[in-house]
C-alpha cells in the first residue's frame, strides 16, 4: 500500500485531449454565491460554444494549495486553467511548463481592454504574463466585532501599544481578544509574518524567506518575542492551534472573541454564514521602533493560470473573456469579491471591499505572505516555529533553530 | 488431466500475473527506483545515490513518527484487540446479544474520513461534545484542547481508533469463540469453573491463533495507519501525531520531495514485511497441539 502511492500519482502524466469539448478549471471554494457566479460564467461560454461544457474541480484551500494542485497538474486529467497565487508559485509553474505565456493572447483578445495593463504586472513570471488576475487578496488584517467594540467604547488602534491596551480591556471583561483557527498553521503564520516584517523590515524578511539570511537570525528571534507576549497575556483563544481556519471564523461569528486576524476572503464567508454580523477591520497598527514600513500591507494577487500543456488555450481565453466581462464582474462584486478589471476598479459595491481595495492600492509596500509568496517548505518552517512559540512549547530561539536545521537538511 | 498445450497454464495465469505486475510490481519497482533519485514531480529525476536513505535515518521527524506509531500500536493493542476480546467474551456468554453486536460493529462500517470528521467535532475545544459535557458537569478544568495539546492529541486519536476497531476484533473473536466446543465448556462448568475462568483459562487459549492474527493485523495496520491522523490532526501539533505514512505523504505531496518520500515508503514497507516475517516465525515456533 505504502509503496503504491508515489508512482501511481506521480507518473500518470498526459496532456489534455484536444478532442474532448470540456474545459476543466481547478479552483478553491468561492462560497455558495460564488458557485452561482461560476455557473453564470460557464453558461455564457456554453451559449457561445454549443456542445462545449465547463467543469470545475473545487478543492479545499489548504488541500489545493499544497497537495491538490500539483497532483491535478500531473494527473491524467490535468486542468486547462487553475487558480494560483502570484509570486514564487507562478514562477515555479512557468518553469515546470504548467503555465502558458499569455502576452500575445491578451493583446489579441478582449482581455487586453478589460484590464489596466499594470494590473498584469503581479502575474508575471520571468517577464511573461502567466496569470489573469481575479483579485487582490489582503492576506491579513484585524477584523473586529463592531458590537463588542462599541459596547466597551473601543476604537481601532493607531499603535501597537493601543492595540495591547484594547486587548487588556477585553481580557479583563472576559472576552478573548483574538480568535484564530490555526491548525493549518498559515493563519498565525501570515499574521505574524506581517508583524515580523514590520519589526525587522521588509528587506530582511524577504532575505530570510529566500534563505539569503538564516531563519534563526537574531533579529527574527527578537521579533518573535511579540508572540511570547501574546501567549503570556492569553490574548489568543487557547484552542487556536487545534481548530481549522473555518472553525475559527465560526467561533468569531458566534461572538467567541472580539478580533479575527484573517484575509479579505472573510467578506464572502460572512455574507454566506453570518450576514447579520457587524464587522470592520484595521491594518496592523504601527509598531514603535520597527524597521519596516509601518503602513505596509500583507497581500497577494490571485488569479487564473492557463495550463501550457492544454490543447484548448484559445477556448480558455474565450471563456475568460466572458468570465471577466462586466456582467460577471458585477456578480463577483455582489458576492463580496474584489475583482480588478477596469470596471470593477471604477465601481466597487461592497463598502468593506472598497476599503480593502483602498488599503492594498494605497501605495504602501506589499509584503508577500509566507505560504503563497515563498517556497512552501520555508513557509512551513516559519509557520511551525510561530505556532510552537504561540503554544509555549518552544522559545523563539529554539523554534527558529529547529526551523533553520530543518531547512538546511532538505 | 494434462493440458493440451504446454502454454495453457501460462495463458491461464497470465491475466492474474498481468494485474499483479501492474498494481504491485510496477509501483513497487518504480518507488524503489525513485527512492534513489532527487525529483520534485516535474521535469526529470536525477540520481541521488543513498542520500535519501541517509536523510531518512537522520531525520528527527521521521524517527519520531516511529515512536508515535509505536505508542499508537501499543495503545490500540489494548483498546482494539483486548477490548474486542473482552466484549466478545461477554457477548458470547449471553443470549440475545445481536443488537449489541451490531451496535458495536457499526463504527467499522463507517468510512474512516467520516469517523475522523465526526470526532473532530466531538473533540472541538470550543463547541465540542466532550468539553460541553465536562463544563456542564462543572469540571471546567478538565476541558482540554484535545487535538491541539501535544500531551493529549495522540491518545485522543488512539481512543477513536479503539472506538472503531474494537467492533472489528469483536467480530473476529466472536467467530473464534463460536468454534470452541460446547462440551469442553460444559465439563469445566460441571467442575465448578466460573464464567471468568472458563473465558481466560479455556476459551482464550483455544483461540490463540485468532488472537495472534488479530495482533498481527493490529500491528501492521497500525504502521499503515493514515486517514485518522491525516484528517484529525494532520500530524500536528508539532509532529506529536506524525506517523510514517503522514510524513511520507507530506514529503511527497506537500514538500514535493518524491525521492525522499519514496525512500520513506520503501523503509515502511520493509518494516511491515519484517514484522510479518518475524511474527510468522514466532507463531510457528510456538505452535501448540491444542485442536478443536
Amino acid at each position: 500500500m505504502a509503496l503504491a502511492i508515489v508512482p501511481l500519482s506521480a507518473c500518470s502524466k498526459s496532456d489534455s485531449d484536444s478532442s474532448d469539448k470540456i474545459l476543466r478549471i481547478s479552483t478553491i471554494p468561492q462560497g455558495e454565491t460564488g458557485d452561482k457566479v461560476w455557473a453564470q460564467a460557464a453558461d455564457i461560454f456554453k451559449a457561445n460554444n454549443p456542445g462545449w461544457d465547463v467543469q470545475f474541480v473545487i478543492q479545499d484551500d489548504d488541500l489545493y494549495e499544497t497537495v491538490g494542485l500539483p497532483n491535478q497538474l500531473t494527473g491524467s486529467n490535468p486542468p486547462d486553467a487553475y487558480y494560483e497565487w502570484a509570486g514564487d508559485r507562478i514562477v515555479q509553474r512557468y518553469n515546470d511548463g504548467f503555465a502558458a505565456a499569455l502576452d500575445d493572447k491578451i493583446a489579441s483578445s478582449k482581455l487586453g481592454s478589460l484590464f489596466d495593463a499594470s494590473t498584469f504586472n503581479a502575474g508575471k513570471a520571468n517577464g511573461k504574463i502567466v496569470m489573469l488576475p481575479i483579485g487582490q487578496d489582503v492576506t491579513n488584517v484585524l477584523w473586529y466585532d463592531k458590537d463588542i467594540f462599541a459596547k466597551y467604547g473601543l476604537t481601532p488602534p493607531a499603535t501597537w501599544e493601543e492595540l495591547m491596551t484594547i486587548c487588556a480591556k477585553l481580557k479583563a471583561a472576559g472576552i478573548t481578544p483574538f480568535i484564530m483557527g490555526n491548525s493549518g498553521l498559515w493563519v498565525a503564520g501570515n499574521w505574524f509574518a506581517h508583524i515580523y516584517s514590520r519589526i525587522i523590515g521588509e528587506k530582511m524578511y524577504d532575505e530570510i524567506m529566500t534563505l539569503k539570511k538564516p531563519m534563526n537570525s537574531p533579529e527574527l528571534v527578537d521579533a518573535m518575542k511579540i508572540v511570547v507576549d501574546m501567549k503570556k497575556n492569553g490574548y489568543i483563544n487557547p484552542s487556536a492551534n487545534s481548530i481549522a481556519d473555518n472553525e475559527g471564523y465560526t467561533l468569531f461569528f458566534k461572538g467567541g472573541g472580539a478580533m479575527l486576524p484573517i484575509g479579505s476572503w472573510i467578506v464572502g464567508t460572512q455574507k454566506d454564514e453570518a450576514p447579520n454580523k457587524k464587522m470592520d477591520f484595521f491594518n496592523i497598527p504601527a509598531i514603535a521602533g520597527g524597521k519596516g514600513d509601518q503602513t505596509s500591507v500583507i497581500g497577494v494577487t490571485v488569479g487564473y493560470v492557463i495550463n501550457a500543456k492544454s490543447k484548448k488555450i484559445d477556448k480558455m481565453i474565450e471563456f475568460f473573456e466572458g468570465f471577466f466581462s462586466d456582467e460577471i464582474t458585477a456578480a463577483w462584486q455582489k458576492q463580496g469579491s474584489n475583482p480588478v478589471t477596469k470596471t470593477a476598479m471604477a465601481e466597487q459595491l461592497d463598502p468593506l471591499q472598497i476599503k480593502l481595495g483602498k488599503l492594498i492600492r494605497s501605495g504602501a509596500p506589499i509584503v508577500a505572505p509566507p505560504d503563497t509568496g515563498y517556497q512552501l517548505k520555508i513557509a512551513d518552517a516559519l509557520n511551525l516555529a510561530t505556532s510552537q512559540v504561540l503554544d509555549g512549547v518552544k522559545t523563539p530561539q529554539q523554534a527558529l533553530d529547529e526551523a533553520q536545521a530543518k531547512i538546511s537538511k532538505s | 488431466m494434462k493440458p493440451s498445450s504446454r502454454w495453457t497454464p501460462f495463458i491461464l495465469v497470465s491475466p492474474a500475473l498481468l494485474i499483479f505486475c501492474f498494481i504491485v510490481l510496477v509501483p513497487l519497482t518504480g518507488t524503489l527506483g525513485l527512492s534513489f533519485a532527487r525529483w520534485n514531480g516535474f521535469g526529470s529525476p536525477s540520481f541521488a545515490g543513498i542520500e535519501n536513505y541517509h536523510r531518512a535515518f537522520t531525520d528527527s521527524v521521521f524517527l519520531k513518527s516511529f515512536r508515535n506509531v509505536g505508542i499508537y500500536i501499543l495503545a490500540t493493542l489494548f483498546l482494539e484487540v483486548l477490548v474486542g476480546l473482552i466484549l466478545a467474551g461477554i457477548l458470547s456468554s449471553r443470549i440475545n446479544t445481536t443488537v449489541y453486536r451490531v451496535a458495536l460493529f457499526v463504527p467499522v462500517m463507517l468510512p474512516m474520513v467520516v469517523v475522523s470528521v465526526l470526532w473532530r467535532f466531538i473533540y472541538n475545544p470550543d463547541f465540542g461534545l466532550i468539553n460541553a459535557i465536562v463544563r456542564k458537569l462543572g469540571f471546567e478544568s478538565f476541558a482540554q484542547v484535545w487535538l491541539g495539546d501535544p500531551k493529549t492529541a495522540l491518545l485522543s486519536i488512539c481512543f477513536v481508533s479503539g472506538w472503531v476497531y474494537s467492533g472489528f476484533y469483536l467480530a473476529i473473536f466472536t467467530a473464534g469463540l463460536q468454534r470452541v466446543p460446547r462440551d469442553i465448556i460444559e465439563s469445566a462448568q460441571l467442575d465448578g469453573a466460573t464464567d471468568s475462568k472458563v473465558f481466560w483459562k479455556i476459551k482464550v487459549p483455544m483461540i490463540r491463533s485468532v488472537s495472534e492474527v488479530s495482533a498481527l493485523l493490529c500491528i501492521t495496520g497500525g504502521i499503515q495507519g493514515f486517514d485518522l491522523f491525516y484528517v484529525m490532526t494532520g500530524g500536528g501539533p508539532y509532529y506529536t501525531t506524525e506517523v510514517p505514512t503522514t510524513y511520507m505523504v507530506r514529503s511527497v505531496f506537500r514538500d514535493q520531495e518524491i525521492g525522499f518520500g519514496s525512500s520513506l515508503a520503501v523503509l515502511v514497507t520493509f518494516l511491515v514485511l519484517i514484522i510479518g516475517f518475524v511474527f510468522s516465525r514466532i507463531r510457528k515456533s510456538g505452535e501448540t497441539s491444542i485442536e478443536y
